[in-house]
């Protein structure tokens, strides 16, 4: 049943993140804010707006993508050796980095000050 | 395996170099060495091998039994690929620029000695998925009176499946099993599929549950690889697609599946099917005699040598 | 002084073109792809979660001058996140046909009896025209996106 669960994560976030890294990426395309060039899609005021604007569909985004990527290389040390040890060693520093990778990335969103 | 006519057929290099991997359990290390041997229009490796073996150097192995792809007992690596030797001819993969073979034991298989390769841990994943009907009427399954009814569209949906001859080419292609040492295989898991779209088979519950199991269906990322070299087309990478769908909907409780019940046999009609008018008897034949026992026939009949 | 030769190519065997040897498979290039560009994509968005951090620790300030600016224009940082994009892109249209074929069994053809010319049913499938459909789009967006990064 676990490896069913851990692809099923996969697939599921996998869903996800077609959607979300698509809107991610299109914020960034200048004329959506009217602005002349790439960067300035970067600038405080614009970005300010978007963090506490879709502060939810960010932190989706986050952890959808941490999930993912962490059980994905987490498949694929698992193949490279398949010892006990290795396996438990993998198993708790894949947790360990999911959850210290989401709590940088959900700090950037709630600590971020107003321009 | 698609067959390229045009390669198969056309004459290769007049010499051509056959260059082989080897291992030799008492010497405990493997070499390569190089043979050359003259060439016939529609030689296979497994010729070349024996050729070697007959003319140039007797103490090279390899196993083989029926030299026309039915036993699956041949299966080298040639130039890279997993091939059955009796079925690789030398002109699709020595071309005159570049007139080498290079042959090495399958890969991902234990070597026993030079391109021999030990199959034990290969048929015991095999037997893992139970590669056999389960009843739930045991009763029945021990000392069958009846017989199965199926229709031929069931057949169709799991008959490519059977065709498999446990050559170990797929696993040998596969770069899962080339890491994992206990994900299945994909011979395994097209043949668990196999008995899952048998619908004669009941055991889907069991095998489903076994499935789920680490090392089973959810390795597989879809290389396809093993669809690419099986010699007899039977598409494990298309069978360990379909386990997964069958798997969730295992999970979200929505697999259904139709299966044989046991009904009586066929009645066997004693009528004769008229003959064709056209047909005309031999002089002293008896039909009706002839339909109870082995034909007799008169002995002036038969052809003189 | 061993008695077997160990012959198992290991995790190599996931990166080595060993695709391009055989015949008939892009699917084998398609899935090395995606485990490369998977663990690009790695690599760039933790350093990506980690460097944005940034906003919340030292202010506005220090992002426009560190983090915007050099975007702008060809340099190391924008070029990784030129790659790290291309890398999504292919990752993400794979991962869409993966999804397809692997979770919902579509795009493999029926199970048939063989045939000439002897090609697998998922081999001829719709999948393998989405392959090819997945490298060129990914070029083709891949270019567009550098268009807007570095010449709008
Ligand atoms: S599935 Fe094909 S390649 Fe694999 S063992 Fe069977 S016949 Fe050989
Ligand atoms: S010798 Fe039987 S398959 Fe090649």
């Amino acid at each position: 049943m676990r490896a069913g669960i851990s692809a099923l994560v996969q697939y599921v976030t996998a869903f996800l993140l077609v959607f979300l890294v698509s809107w991610h990426l299109a914020l960034r395309f200048p004329p959506v804010y009217g602005v002349e060039d790439f960067p300035a899609t970067l600038m405080p005021e614009v970005l300010y707006k978007e963090i506490t604007g879709s502060w939810f569909l960010l932190s989706l985004l986050l952890v959808a993508v941490v999930l993912h990527g962490i059980n994905g290389i987490r498949t694929m040390l698992l193949e490279w050796n398949t010892s006990r040890n290795w396996t438990l060693a993998v198993n708790a520093a894949s947790l360990l980095a999911a959850i210290v990778l989401s709590a940088i990335g959900i700090h950037t969103i709630i600590a971020v000050a107003p321009p | 395996m698609p067959v390229d006519l045009k390669a198969v057929t056309r004459r290769p290099p007049e010499v051509v170099k056959v260059r082989v991997k080897r291992f030799h359990p008492e010497k405990g290390q493997g070499w390569w060495q190089t043979y050359e041997i003259k060439t016939y229009r529609g030689m296979t490796v497994l010729d070349a091998l024996l050729k070697i073996k007959a003319e140039v150097d007797h103490t090279l192995v390899f196993r083989y039994s029926c030299r026309m792809g039915v036993c699956g007992s041949c299966g080298v690596v040639v130039n890279g690929e997993p091939r059955l030797s009796c079925q690789t001819q030398i002109s699709e993969k020595a071309t005159p620029e570049r007139p080498e073979v290079v042959v090495e034991p399958l890969y991902n298989f234990p070597v026993l000695r030079d391109l021999t390769t030990d199959f034990t841990e290969f048929f015991e994943k095999h037997r893992k998925v139970r590669p056999y009907l389960i009843r739930l009427d045991k009763q029945e399954r021990e000392n069958p009176a009846l017989e199965y009814e199926q229709r031929p569209e069931e057949l169709e949906a799991f008959y490519e499946y059977t065709l498999c001859i446990s050559c170990g080419l797929c696993d040998a292609a596969c770069p899962v099993y080339a890491s994992n040492p206990r994900f299945l295989g994909p011979q395994a898991l097209a043949y668990a599929y196999r008995y899952l779209a048998d619908s004669r088979d009941e055991g889907w519950r069991l095998r489903l549950e076994e499935l789920e199991r680490d090392g089973s269906v959810y390795r597989c990322h879809f290389a396809a690889s093993c669809s690419s070299v099986c010699p007899k087309v039977v598409d494990p990478a298309g069978a360990i697609q379909r386990l997964r769908r069958a798997l969730l909907a295992y999970n979200l409780r929505l697999f259904k599946k139709r299966t044989a019940k046991n009904v009586e046999p066929m009645k066997v009609s004693a009528e004769r099917w008229p003959l064709p008018p056209e047909a005309r008897l031999m002089e002293g034949v008896d039909l009706e005699a002839q339909e109870k026992g082995a034909p007799v026939i008169p002995k002036e009949k038969l052809l003189e040598d | 002084m061993k008695r077997i030769l160990e012959n198992r190519l290991g995790i190599w065997a996931s990166f080595k073109l060993m695709g391009a040897t055989l015949n008939n498979n892009p699917e084998r290039i398609a899935f090395i792809l995606h485990r490369i560009t998977g663990i690009i994509l790695v690599g760039f968005i933790f350093a990506h979660i980690v460097s944005t951090n940034s906003l919340a620790r030292n202010g506005w300030e220090s992002w426009v001058a560190v983090e915007v600016e050099h975007l702008r224009g060809i340099n190391p940082i924008s070029i990784a996140f030129f790659i790290a994009i291309g890398a999504a892109v292919y990752h993400g249209l794979n991962g869409i046909r993966l999804l397809l074929v692997e979770a919902l069994a579509l795009w493999i053809g029926k199970p048939e009896r063989p045939k000439p010319p002897y090609v697998a049913p998922s081999l001829k499938g719709f999948q393998r025209k989405a392959i090819y459909a997945v490298f060129v789009l990914s070029i083709i967006i891949w270019a567009a996106i550098g268009y807007v990064m570095f010449f709008w």
